[in-house]
């Protein structure tokens, strides 16, 4: 039998791994990440000259097949820009499923929040993302497996909500609360709404609990796959809210614990029916309003208030205080 | 050492499926694709002793071209001979997959 040397064992498992690439316009450039199911390369688009990101698929089963085409599939159709944009797909000669998408530069929601120091540039990012996941359910599609790790935030601010490896097609629902149809942060704009996709095939087992801890909805961690809506998603997004504030050094307002509370209640009746609601209530508290999550108090209404007015109080105040020391100065 | 009995064990499997492949290229008439494949994926102690592609092709009489479709065949073939000794081995489907998964970062569902 062959023996094989610890440097033939390594570059065989890589070549094993490494999709072969023969006969498509793209050059292998290395690895840019492992996931359970998937792998992602960065590789050269020999076409078009431009460097991307080519996803392959680890399993060859018929189901991961189907899987990895329907991400795609589902990623085209969510043009987004706050989604990657899918270039291609196709299988490579082993029969495993790619698909290329554009190579997003920047780093994991997780690593710049620890890095972020103003908690209103976090939430405005994090309004983002619900904008983008908003626009998915708009079109039916919940992402399933929101969490900091799947939000890339580029070296212009961008924000980008990857890994739509777990995403399931439903239809899509009316809000069921009074939520604006239109993507949070730009209310008087339409949403071109995409067709439902009630008929599409749902893409797990039956009962399948996919997702990750933390941040999976309890509906979700017990398998109650055609019981999840888009309050699934809220969920994760609560509990992607409280990982934010958590990594502020100073105690996050209440009003603001309170509406992470409420998107990642385990009770999906007691969330916000909505990822637009929650956006609003994250938008109201930026804008020193009152959110809906959270019944205040006298003094912190006065808080929230001289906040929200600083300027005109602090005006104001400037000018009486002038008043005063000028008529205290004319009697003397 | 259990890292250790890891490796060899996954030098066993990789050593059968070498050996597999090697019979299947002389069965086939493929032994030039297959000398390719030692010369640059099996043969080296260390990176920077590979060949070039242009090496190997003068080596066997190849071009360039012809040195990647043998490579990118000949793993092709591996990686599938992997998956079939690792089958053989395994008494069911879920230790194979789990194994599969260990030894190539796959899923073979």
């Amino acid at each position: 039998m062959t023996w094989l040397s610890d440097a033939a064992l390594d570059r065989l498992r890589e070549a094993a791994d490494h999709p072969d690439l023969s006969g498509t316009r793209y050059e292998l450039r290395g690895v840019l990440g492992r996931g359970g199911m998937s792998t992602v390369f960065r590789a050269r688009d020999r076409a078009l000259d431009r460097e991307v990101a080519l996803k392959v698929m680890a399993a060859e089963g018929e189901g991961t097949v189907s899987r990895l085409r329907t991400e795609a599939r589902v990623l085209a159709r969510l043009e987004h820009p706050g989604l990657v944009p899918v270039h291609d797909v196709g299988t490579l000669p082993d029969g495993r499923v790619f698909y290329v998408m554009r190579l997003v530069r920047g780093r994991r929601l997780d690593a710049h929040a620890r890095e972020e120091r103003s908690l209103s540039a976090l939430l405005r990012l994090f309004e983002r993302v619900c904008e983008a996941v908003a626009f998915a359910h708009a079109q039916g599609v919940l992402h399933r497996d929101l969490k900091p790790a799947n939000v890339m935030v580029g070296p212009f601010g961008e924000v980008l909500v990857l890994d739509w490896g777990l995403a399931k097609e439903v239809a899509a629902a009316p809000a069921r609360e009074a939520a604006p149809v239109s993507p949070p942060g730009a209310r008087s704009e339409t949403v071109a709404l995409g067709s439902a996709l009630a008929d599409a095939p749902t893409r797990t087992r039956r009962g399948a609990v996919l997702g990750t801890p933390g941040f999976m909805a309890p509906e979700q961690a017990r398998g109650e796959v055609d019981a999840l809506d888009e309050r699934a998603d809220v969920y994760a997004l609560g509990a992607m809210l409280r990982f934010l504030l958590e990594t502020r050094e100073d105690d996050a307002p209440r009003a603001l614990r309170a509406v992470a509370a409420k998107a990642s209640a385990d009770d999906p009746a007691e969330r916000y029916g909505s990822v637009a609601a929650l956006a609003d209530d994250v938008s109201r508290f930026l804008s020193a309003d009152p959110v809906a999550a959270h019944r205040e108090g006298p003094l912190e209404r006065a808080g929230r208030v001289a906040s929200k007015y600083r300027v005109p109080i602090t005006l104001v105040t400037a000018y009486l205080l002038m008043r005063v020391l000028l008529a205290v100065f004319a009697r003397v | 050492m259990e890292e250790y009995f890891h490796r060899e064990w996954v030098r066993s499997v990789f050593s059968s499926a070498v050996e597999a492949l090697r019979r299947q290229a002389a069965e086939r008439g493929r032994e030039a694709a297959f000398e390719a494949f030692r010369r640059y994926d099996l043969e080296p102690e260390d990176d920077r002793e590979r060949p070039t592609y242009a090496e190997i092709g003068r080596a066997i009489g190849q071009p360039v071209t012809q040195v990647t479709n043998y490579l990118a065949a000949m793993r092709r073939e591996f990686r599938a001979l992997v998956l079939r000794c690792l089958r053989e081995q395994c008494a069911t489907e879920r230790e194979f997959r789990a194994e599969a998964r260990a030894l190539l970062g796959v899923d073979p569902a």
